[in-house]
């Protein structure tokens, strides 16, 4: 009761505060010349992961007039999507890496630094090296942070013996080097997420590619999935791809999935034994892959973009924060409703919320948007399935809605020809996504 | 030369007053709905391949029917059918006009330069009538030439199971050409058509 009470009362501080900083960036705007913002104006684009790179791109392509500045810490990105297949061995890191030359040749200023704070009022943000970029509009894209207070004794220090491997990088080769070490016979743990998180189906593809390669390489080892969980992502798929691959549900079973309902939910991790508490039980693993819950990137909290919750409100059309007016957030570290976190999400998100600050800019009404998603999942040999949803932009609840009687699962009774194509289509889709976020 | 800077300053103008009115603002909402594909399709609908195909420099009516088919079901799919069914025949059309403005960048891959000539001369008898000038042009048909050869072997495998339905025309010649050089003949063609980059 008190920690809803609490709660309250910072929701209705923080909608004072945001309702101030509204109010300034109004008057701001009025006594500006609105038709000269369009012609050479300056867009910062703050994190140049899948949403940040392709609406910078995307930026520059729908008015080259623009002066688009892209700012991300990394000078190398490794994408989440396909890190499964790193993990499970089938692809090497540099597969998974992408430079930002590309952005470079479209005109996109890109600035290796990290970001530490934005002015919504001043229209700058300011970097951890102390250089300052003004904007007129600025597309804040920081991905997901891992929540470390969501699981006691998970911190940094434990993400090096436990790795998370969620956001792309160091991390996955660490789980990669971990299961390469581990002795036949031996335990996977993996820890899932609570809803929401990036890439739904993911924890689940990522224990298909370990049982993978155990059953080629260390035959006597199993996958355990501890959920915090009832039901996941694309669940019947993925329990028919275990049953025909690895023995789901069987007692020479390669992966066992426990539920919430069943004391899956991991309250503790000890780094030290290399054991995971449920309330029932403590649990050894060789290797322990703990995915916490979590939240948007640092940056959005520092800028007051979440609000009171973990995510940040966006006008769905535009992308526009509800907080700080032009200011406009996407991909992962927003809330886009029916959307989910994926990286097609983000890519699809970018490329309507460029449109959205070029009409801005040109001080006229945003056309009607359009978004997409589609996401694959790799579970066996020549298996694979997805999920494609088609969205519209719904007026009456500014929310992002799917269109009827579209989209949805592959069909559980597709041929085995259809479940080889689809692995086919997602590296279609990785070629493609990649250049087309990245130039 | 002048005279031509003028008229571009003027067209400039032109298409200046032209971002604020109704059809700039249908074109957006086109465009915006055509780049959603770009995710599998590549940007401008120049795929990276392997499988996907490239759709830029789609011919528009054939985009419209592919897309209809997809939708209907008539053309069998993994993924096309499931996301056709979200748009309109208007939404078809609109993308297709977008695809249609764009070129088709030819498939980077590898062809066996041995195998072209052979398949320049099957192509040139069997299929040439329909997929014109080396399979580069036709009408109501796609472009074959530098496209990506794989996703090409998934259409003739369906089409040959039956999958996908052939006209009668096609369906003769395809008969014809598999008569005379059997499946080795069909490899040539795709490699001379991979060929064409």
């Amino acid at each position: 009761m008190l920690k809803n009470g609490l709660k309250t009362d910072r929701r209705s501080f923080i909608k004072i505060a945001g309702g101030v900083a509204a109010a300034g960036a109004f008057a701001g705007a009025l006594s500006m010349p609105n038709v000269a913002r369009a012609a050479g104006a300056r867009v910062v684009v703050v994190g140049g992961g899948t949403g940040g790179a392709t609406c910078a791109k995307y930026l520059r392509r729908a008015d080259p007039s623009l002066d688009v500045t892209l700012i991300e810490a990394n000078k190398e990105h490794y994408t989440c999507f396909m890190s499964n297949e790193v993990i499970g061995g089938e692809r090497t890191m540099a597969g998974i890496q992408v430079g930002y030359g590309g952005l470079a040749a479209h005109g996109v200023k890109v600035v290796h630094a990290l970001v530490t704070e934005i002015d919504a009022a001043g229209k700058k943000v300011k970097t951890q090296d102390g250089q300052s970029f003004a904007y007129d509009r600025l597309v804040v894209a920081p991905g997901i942070d891992i929540d470390y207070d969501s699981i006691e004794g998970y911190d940094e220090a434990a993400a090096e013996k436990m790795p998370h491997a969620w956001k792309a990088g160091p991390q996955t080769a660490l789980l990669r080097k971990q299961l390469e070490d581990m002795k036949d016979g031996g335990t996977f743990i993996l820890v899932a997420p609570p809803n929401p998180f990036r890439c739904p189906p993911g924890p689940y593809e990522r224990a298909s590619l370990v049982a993978n390669y155990f059953k080629q390489h260390k035959p006597n080892s199993k996958v355990l999935i501890l959920d915090p969980k009832d039901a996941f992502s694309k669940q019947g798929l993925f329990i028919q791809a275990w049953e025909k691959f690895y023995g789901y549900g069987t007692d020479k079973a390669m992966i066992s999935w426990v539920p919430a309902s069943k004391q899956g939910k991991v309250i503790a991790v000890h780094p030290g034994e290399m054991a995971v508490e449920t309330e029932f039980d403590k649990i050894k693993g060789d290797v322990i892959n703990v995915i916490p819950a979590q939240k948007a990137g640092k940056i959005a909290f520092a800028a007051g973009l979440t609000g009171d919750g973990k995510w940040c409100p966006i006008n769905m059309k535009t992308f526009e924060s509800k907080i700080h007016a032009g200011v406009h957030v996407l991909g992962d570290a927003a809330v886009a409703s029916d959307m989910p976190k994926s990286g097609y999400s983000a890519n699809s998100q970018a490329k309507v919320a460029a449109r959205a600050i070029v009409a801005a800019l040109q001080g006229k009404e945003m056309a009607a948007p359009a978004y997409v998603n589609t996401c694959y999942s790799i579970a066996g040999p020549d298996h694979c399935f997805s999920v494609a949803a088609v969205y519209k932009y719904s007026d009456a609840d500014n929310k992002i809605v799917s269109v009827e009687g579209s989209g949805g699962l592959s069909p559980m009774d597709a041929s085995a020809e259809d479940r080889k194509r689809e692995v086919g289509f997602a590296h279609s889709w990785y070629n493609n996504i990649v250049k087309d976020s990245w130039g | 030369m002048k005279v031509g800077k003028i008229s571009a300053l003027a067209a400039t103008g032109v298409l200046g007053a032209l971002l604020f009115s109704a059809p700039a603002m249908a074109d957006d909402a086109a465009a915006m709905m055509a780049e959603t594909c770009a995710g599998c399709h590549g940007t401008d609908g120049s795929s990276m391949g392997p499988v996907t195909p490239s759709i830029g420099g789609a011919d528009k009516e054939y985009f419209v029917t592919v897309m209809k088919d997809y939708a209907s079901g008539r053309r069998p799919s993994t993924v096309m059918g499931r996301i056709a069914k979200g748009y309109t025949e208007a939404d078809f059309q609109a993308m297709a006009t977008y695809f249609a403005d764009r070129k088709m960048g030819p498939a980077k891959q590898p062809f066996d330069t041995a195998m072209v000539a052979k398949g320049k001369d099957l192509q040139a008898r069997f299929c040439d009538k329909c997929h014109e000038k080396g399979g580069a042009a036709g009408e109501l048909i796609p472009q074959v030439a530098g496209q990506w050869t794989p996703y090409l072997e998934q259409s003739l495998a369906d089409f040959k199971s039956g999958a996908r339905e052939m006209e009668r025309r096609k369906k003769t010649k395809m008969e014809e050409l598999a008569a005379e050089a059997g499946d080795d003949g069909f490899k040539a063609i795709l490699h001379y058509l991979a060929s064409q980059q």
